[in-house]
């Protein structure tokens, strides 16, 4: 479904389907958009990525039961997923500027914890990010990763460790 | 336990009770496990990204306020409309109002009789209005001749209306 169909389809809709979708966009929109941006590392990645999400749950809006959450979030890192693999591989990840004011050295410590953790994002395998964003980044369980990621939890909490202990390594070599 | 073993446990959620007392005896894993803990701090901080309310490109629900600012432009939309019309009617060529009235004294010979036609009219493009004299002098030249009523002729814009009007001068007091 293309941008034109959905507008298409969009305005074709009832009210009370189009309030829902619009709720439901303004309720998982944010988390879409902050684990695509985490695990492409281009907000303009993580926009073209979170609108294809929106697109694929228009699609389906009719077959989806409850709370989409989990969908969303499965469907958000097939969708990085594919948008790693069609990406030019020079992509660079972008950094948010810590502020430039003057603070403790806590906060500067902090900011380039970050900077590095992106960093280190952008070098994980696919599965173990998608963990790590997921677990560590969107606070979710092991379980819930589990069942985005359609994999046992042991897996998980085996992606999630050694994705751990990776940054670690990465951030102590930076520092 | 080993350094690598204790690696492996830190990474985890939960830690069993052996991976304590190894930290206890090793700096290199109290590092590891401080950085770990720091990076777990860092990590969550990275959930708060601020994006632009249009980053989606869809619109957003709408919020219980929209519905008053959707008023508020529909009645300022009206009052433009409105004031527009109001500026177009007022202009010269799109006069609508009750004609003009011009008035003029005229010869009781030019009354219009019952059953016969009424005087014709000048040409309305071609006519300057006519001041409408002084009731006061009106008056005096009834004086003259209090025999003989007055007669105001009544012009107005439309050729099809014309008002006479008949003063009874023994009547003004």
């Amino acid at each position: 479904m293309t941008a034109g169909e959905l507008a298409l389809a969009f305005r074709e809709d009832s009210d009370a389907k189009r309030k829902a979708f619009e709720e439901c966009v303004a309720a998982h929109g944010p988390r879409v958009l902050r684990t695509a941006y985490r695990l492409l590392g281009s907000r303009a990645d993580a926009q073209d990525a979170a609108q294809e999400v929106f697109l694929r749950f228009f699609k389906h809006r009719d077959r989806l039961e409850g709370d989409p959450q989990a969908w969303l979030y499965r469907v958000t890192v097939n969708v990085c997923h594919d948008h790693r693999r069609r990406r030019r591989p020079e992509t660079a990840p972008e950094f948010e500027r810590a502020d430039p004011a003057p603070g403790p050295l806590r906060v500067l410590e902090m900011e380039e914890r970050k900077r590095l953790l992106i960093e280190a994002l952008e070098l994980l395998p696919q599965r173990e990010r998608a963990a790590v964003v997921l677990r560590d980044i969107e606070g979710l369980s092991t379980r819930e990763v589990a069942q985005i990621l359609e994999v046992a939890e042991v897996t998980v909490r085996s992606q999630i460790s050694m994705a751990r202990l990776k940054l670690a390594k990465y951030v102590r070599s930076r520092k | 336990m080993t350094c690598r073993e204790c690696e492996l446990f830190l990474t985890e959620d939960h830690r069993p009770a052996a991976v304590q007392a190894h930290l206890d005896e090793c700096p290199d894993c109290r590092a590891l496990a401080a950085e770990l803990e720091a990076n777990s701090a860092a990590l969550s901080e990275l959930r708060d990204v601020e994006w632009p309310p249009e980053a989606l490109g869809v619109r957003r629900a709408r919020q219980p306020h929209d519905t008053w600012t959707r008023a508020a432009a529909i009645a300022a939309m009206l009052a433009i409309a409105i004031a527009a019309a109001w500026l177009w009617r007022a202009q010269p060529g799109h006069q609508t109002a009750p004609p003009a009235v011009r008035t003029a004294l005229v010869p009781e010979r030019e009354l219009p009789q019952r059953g016969l036609p009424a005087p014709e009219l000048p040409d309305r493009s071609l006519a300057a209005p006519v001041p409408a004299p002084p009731k006061r002098d009106v008056l005096q030249a009834a004086a003259r001749n209090p025999s003989q009523p007055l007669k105001i002729k009544m012009l107005t814009d439309d050729p099809d209306v014309v008002i006479y009007w008949l003063i009874d001068p023994s009547q003004e007091e």
